[in-house]
């Protein structure tokens, strides 16, 4: 319409953002990375890097390398641990202006409970973001978010004790993307993260060796594009199928 | 840190090596020795992340007022298309990053040990050096005589210099730490500055270590963005109160480190050994940076 400026403001479960585009989990460094290379005030929301409940440092180096149209990497979640984070790195993330949504990864249930309690309360954080790709060390598991029981179950106990939006990334390994949003929504997600990094490997022809030292790591990149698409129909034709009724927000419906 | 579109105004091939001097006054202004840039590959989805390189040269004054040198080292795609660059053309250029070398307060005696491409970023030291008034010294050294990087250069800035080639091709045969003990006792050295492989910094250390010597090594380890976000360049460093060591960043923590504290046997010996080895005569190629 003439005259009338448009706004992409978006409300997200709740949030209400400037814009749609949300800086992903671990691409804004330590919150403070970005300051001279891009303006974070004008992005909708900023994911924090993933926080454990105690410090990690990480994986064993080369922890990257370039693949065709993708990046193998893997950093073992190198992170300060929660209470370094909250003192240190969290209060430069608020200071960059954007809305803060803190991501975390543990191996356990109990972890994740824990990690939600310190993060409670807290009125800087606008939401959190539950990275469901770690090790599940109490099952034993390689990949914890892959099964749909113990990913509702651990997102499930997150929700019910946040007072803000709880969001789950789901892995990227899961052989049924839409059963696996089912269930954590059905558990009390306020939203999902489509999706985390598939795992991955590569190996060097010269010397017969991985290209990452703990040999196998994530997948990032272009490469992406297509599968997470793919997520995102699914998971959203399926939602409207569930919930006929409700009125799903189209930008036809705010411009119109 | 400054991201700017910087044209190419000169190109040159030196040896093995090609030296790529850009317009980026911004940068040239801060640009320390031992920091480094990030370069931006060409659109395509076989280069997705940039390319880092030491500054070779950073003017600040004169005719070439807001030049930037830098030195490729060609060793795989993007290394290559980079070295067949031509003048006029354009590059995305992020910079200046890392912490450079720190220059000593009272000691006037500086030995620069490098090895191949090393020598850009100790080049660049060794003329912040001499404008300090201390005394340089110089050790340069690589697998043959092209692989020597500017020895004529080197001559011109140190008070003695010692060149050594692995095939003998020029100078000394052997490597340049077999020169070092050598060079410690003739120049009176107090301090040791060093950009080599991975393996010649560790006997540096080792070497620094057992004499006393203070020391400032420049490495080098895969890194992804150069400016802190991916955690995939990390060095075990040991803590200033001894209560264990942390993974720092080289591209924000270095990548100049005390090689007094890195620790070397748990950086080196991480190497995965998960698969077969390869069959004997294998070409070996580096892969890394490309």
């Amino acid at each position: 319409m003439a005259g009338v400026k448009r706004s992409i403001a978006v409300d997200l479960a709740g949030l209400s953002l400037p814009t749609p585009v949300i800086v992903a989990a671990g691409c804004a460094g330590t919150g403070r990375e970005l300051s001279g290379l891009t303006d974070t005030r004008r992005v909708g929301a900023v994911v924090t890097r993933s926080i454990t409940l105690r410090p990690r440092r990480g994986d064993p180096t080369p922890r990257i390398a370039e693949s065709p149209a993708g990046i193998t990497w893997a950093t073992g979640i190198q992170n300060p641990g929660i209470e370094a984070f909250i003192e240190e790195e969290l209060p430069r993330y608020v200071r960059s202006g954007a809305a803060v949504i803190v991501s975390i990864a543990g191996g356990s249930l109990e972890e994740f409970v824990r990690l939600t309690s310190v993060l409670q309360g807290r009125p800087e954080i606008s939401a959190i973001e539950v990275r469901l790709s770690e090790p599940d060390e109490e099952l034993d598991r390689p990949i914890l978010g892959a099964h749909a029981d113990r990913a509702a179950e651990i997102v499930g106990a997150v929700a019910r004790m946040s007072m803000i939006p709880v969001f789950a990334k789901l892995p990227a390994s899961t052989p049924d993307v839409v059963e696996l949003a089912r269930g954590i929504v059905r558990a009390g997600a306020h939203g999902l993260t489509l999706m985390d990094s598939p795992p991955a490997m590569g190996i060097e022809a010269a010397t017969f060796r991985p290209t990452l030292g703990p040999v196998t790591g994530w997948l990032s990149g272009p490469a992406l594009k297509p599968l997470t698409t793919r997520a995102v129909f699914e998971v959203s034709r399926d939602a409207r199928r569930a919930h006929p009724r409700r009125r799903w927000r189209s930008q036809r419906d705010r411009c119109g | 840190m400054r991201r700017v579109r910087a044209e190419i105004l000169s190109t040159r091939r030196l040896g093995a090596y090609h030296s790529i001097t850009l317009v980026a006054p911004e940068i040239a202004e801060r640009a320390r020795p031992g920091q480094f840039l990030a370069i931006q590959m060409p659109e395509g989805r076989e280069f997705l992340l940039r390319r880092h390189f030491a500054v070779h040269q950073a003017s600040r004054r004169g005719g070439w007022a807001g030049t930037l040198e830098f030195v490729v080292d060609p060793s795989g795609p993007g290394t290559e298309w980079l070295g067949n660059s031509r003048a006029h053309e354009f590059l995305d250029v992020i910079g200046p990053l890392g912490k450079g070398f720190a220059y000593p307060k009272k000691l006037t005696n500086c030995l620069l040990v490098a090895e191949g491409h090393g020598a850009a970023s100790l080049y660049f030291l060794a003329q912040e050096l001499i404008a300090r008034h201390k005394r340089v010294d110089m050790i340069v050294g690589g697998e043959s005589l092209e692989r020597v990087f500017k020895p004529i250069e080197g001559k011109r800035l140190s008070q003695t210099i010692q060149i050594v080639t692995a095939d003998g091709s020029l100078g000394e045969r052997g490597s340049v730490m077999d020169s070092v003990p050598e060079m410690v006792e003739k120049c009176g050295a107090q301090v040791l500055y060093a950009a080599a492989s991975t393996t010649t910094l560790e006997r540096v250390a080792s070497f620094c270590r057992e004499r006393q010597i203070p020391a400032q090594v420049s490495i080098e380890e895969r890194m992804g963005c150069g400016y802190g976000l991916c955690f995939t360049c990390v060095v075990p460093v040991a803590r200033k109160d001894g209560s264990g060591y942390d993974n720092l960043r080289s591209c924000i923590d270095g990548p100049v480190f005390n090689p007094a504290r890195v620790l070397w046997d748990r950086w080196l010996s991480d190497a995965p050994t998960m698969l077969p080895t390869p069959p004997e005569g294998l070409p070996v190629v580096r892969t890394w940076p490309g």
